[in-house]
């Protein structure tokens, strides 16, 4: 079993009443992202921190690849899953080519891999390492310093990533381009993802899917199409403001709908699976037979939506 | 001619005593205040009680302090050294316990979440974290311990403590008085310009 599974998964901190997760199963495909979403204290930074096991669960199994995460060494665990969070937390006295490097050099890479491998992350997350490489953190914004988060994170070439709210602290301009560019970054990486945020806009827009959570039990695992389509209860609906067809459209996109290509490509306006149904939508209301195809990044199509996709049965 | 020309080779030999007796001293000093504050820092009530422990010799007079340690240690540089390594544990525990405070938990949370060992994290995290603080605390350290190894002359140290003793002994002698209370003062401004200088060497931008 690839990806990040949990079996049943409890955690009771000493003192609480109730648990802070309770009996939390589901699984996080390989190469996909997962949100946890939730209101405040209803648990998903205990979950988060249960994978690399800065907590322990109380009950029930967590498993990276097929193997129970217990019966692994915990630093060389952490050191195959990148770790963001919200504060950033980059080393005041390195600097951020010191920071990036310093797992591939707890990992014994050589000295000139290590170099061509900050200098590839820098320009990954579009900081030109001329001008950054040499720089402290101090001397960042803070936007950069979550890039560079990122980059450290990314340095030992995870499979598994964990970020805890890492844009929360950040402007929304610069956040809105910061998830643009994790989009990217996924499209291009393909890693295994588990997002923590609060802010539903951000998880419909960057989830695979979406795990939603209430007083630490998992309410509803889906993709935020069937959320929003079919949410299990009000709470679900009310935290995603399921009715808001229009607000949907901007979230949503084209591979959550799209079905089979049946049309003759070539006289088909084309998207990309990543697209928004609401620009979509504009495509599909200017185009003459009122389809759309939708290709991968190689070009290739991969599916096609026309108008009846967008509405609900 | 003034004394400190008339027999510097004498000077000479004083000071190197001097200054081995308080790097000698700082050294042990340092090496007891790292870990224990290190492990001061993870065991907060037990902080407190040592951190008592210590303001309390910190405020027994020095010489009194020398007195103590002699039955157990002799009439020697020994008993001058534990004296002055006692003194400065308070200086440098409070130092390095700020300096390791001041570090954000999330800091240590990040690096914990990265895969980094306790060890490499103390090492690799704290360590020049709080180095400017310690620096700070060394460069403290440094002064009181120069002035209080004088009084190791009297307990068969040596070092410039012997010039003003025996100024204060022999009558009209205040020119060996003036001598070593000079060269004093010039060993601790020294120390401490280069603690300082090291201060500066080892800060980042925050
Ligand atoms: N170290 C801890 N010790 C005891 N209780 C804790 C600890 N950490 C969290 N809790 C409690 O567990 C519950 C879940 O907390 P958690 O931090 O996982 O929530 P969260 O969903 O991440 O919230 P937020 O969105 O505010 O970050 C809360 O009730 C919290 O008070
Ligand atoms: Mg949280």
């Amino acid at each position: 079993m690839q990806g990040i599974v949990f079996d049943k998964v409890s955690k009771q901190y000493k003192n609480a009443a109730a648990p802070a997760v309770n009996q939390v199963s589901f699984t996080v495909d390989p190469g996909s992202l997962v949100v946890l979403l939730g209101p405040s204290g209803c648990g998903k930074t205990t979950l988060l921190k249960m994978v690399n096991r800065l907590f322990e669960p109380s009950e029930g199994t967590i498993y990276l690849d097929g193997v129970n995460i217990r019966d692994m060494e915990v630093t060389a665990l952490r050191r195959q899953i990148g770790y963001v969070i919200q504060q950033v937390g980059l080393f005041p006295h390195m600097t951020v080519a010191e920071n990036i490097a310093l797992i591939p050099s707890l990992l014994k890479w050589e000295k000139p891999r290590i170099q061509s491998r900050v200098d590839e992350l820098l320009t990954l997350i579009h900081l030109d390492p001329l001008e950054y490489r040499d720089r402290y953190p101090a001397q960042l914004s803070g936007g950069q310093q979550q890039r560079v988060g990122l980059a450290r994170a990314l340095a030992g070439d995870p499979n598994v990533l964990l970020m805890d709210e890492p844009f929360g602290a950040i402007d929304a301009i610069t956040r809105a381009s910061l998830q643009q560019e994790v989009m990217q970054l996924q499209n291009q990486l393909q890693k295994t993802v588990l997002f923590v945020t609060h802010d539903v806009e951000e998880a419909l827009l960057l989830a695979d899917k979406i795990a939603i959570l209430k007083e630490g039990a998992l309410v509803q695992y889906d993709t935020p199409w069937n959320l929003l389509t079919n949410p299990a209860d009000e709470f679900v609906r009310e935290l995603i403001n399921a009715d808001d067809r229009i607000r949907q459209l901007t979230v949503l996109k084209a591979k959550d709908v799209m079905i089979k290509p049946s049309h003759h490509e070539q006289v088909l306006k084309k998207v990309q699976q990543r697209t928004d149904l609401r620009q979509v939508l504009s495509l599909l209301l200017s185009s003459p037979n009122a389809v759309v195809a939708v290709t991968d990044s190689s070009g290739k199509v991969v599916g096609e939506i026309s108008l009846q996709q967008l509405v609900l049965e | 001619m003034p004394y400190f020309l008339r027999y510097p080779d004498i000077i000479f030999k004083l000071t190197l005593q001097h200054l081995y007796l308080v790097l000698i001293a700082l050294s042990i000093a340092l090496i007891i205040a790292l870990p224990l504050a290190w492990f001061l820092n993870r065991h907060k009530r037990l902080s407190n009680i040592v951190m008592g422990f210590f303001g309390i010799v910190y405020t027994i007079p020095s010489i009194a302090l020398m007195i103590i340690l002699i039955p157990f240690l002799g009439l020697n540089e020994k008993s001058v050294i534990v004296a002055l390594v006692l003194y400065s544990q308070v200086i440098l525990l409070r130092n390095i316990l700020t300096g390791l405070d001041g570090i954000p938990k999330t800091t240590i949370e990040a690096a914990n979440g990265m895969g980094l060992s306790t060890w490499q994290i103390a090492w690799k995290i704290q360590l020049p974290l709080a180095l400017p603080v310690i620096l700070a605390g060394v460069r403290i350290s440094a002064v009181v311990v120069v002035a209080i190894a004088t009084i190791g002359a009297k307990f068969g140290a040596g070092g410039l403590g012997t010039l003003l003793f025996d100024g204060i002994a022999q009558a009209g002698r205040t020119d060996k008085i003036w001598t070593g209370a000079i060269i004093v003062g010039l060993v601790a401004f020294s120390l401490s310009r280069l603690a300082l200088y090291l201060e500066k060497r080892f800060s980042y931008p925050v």
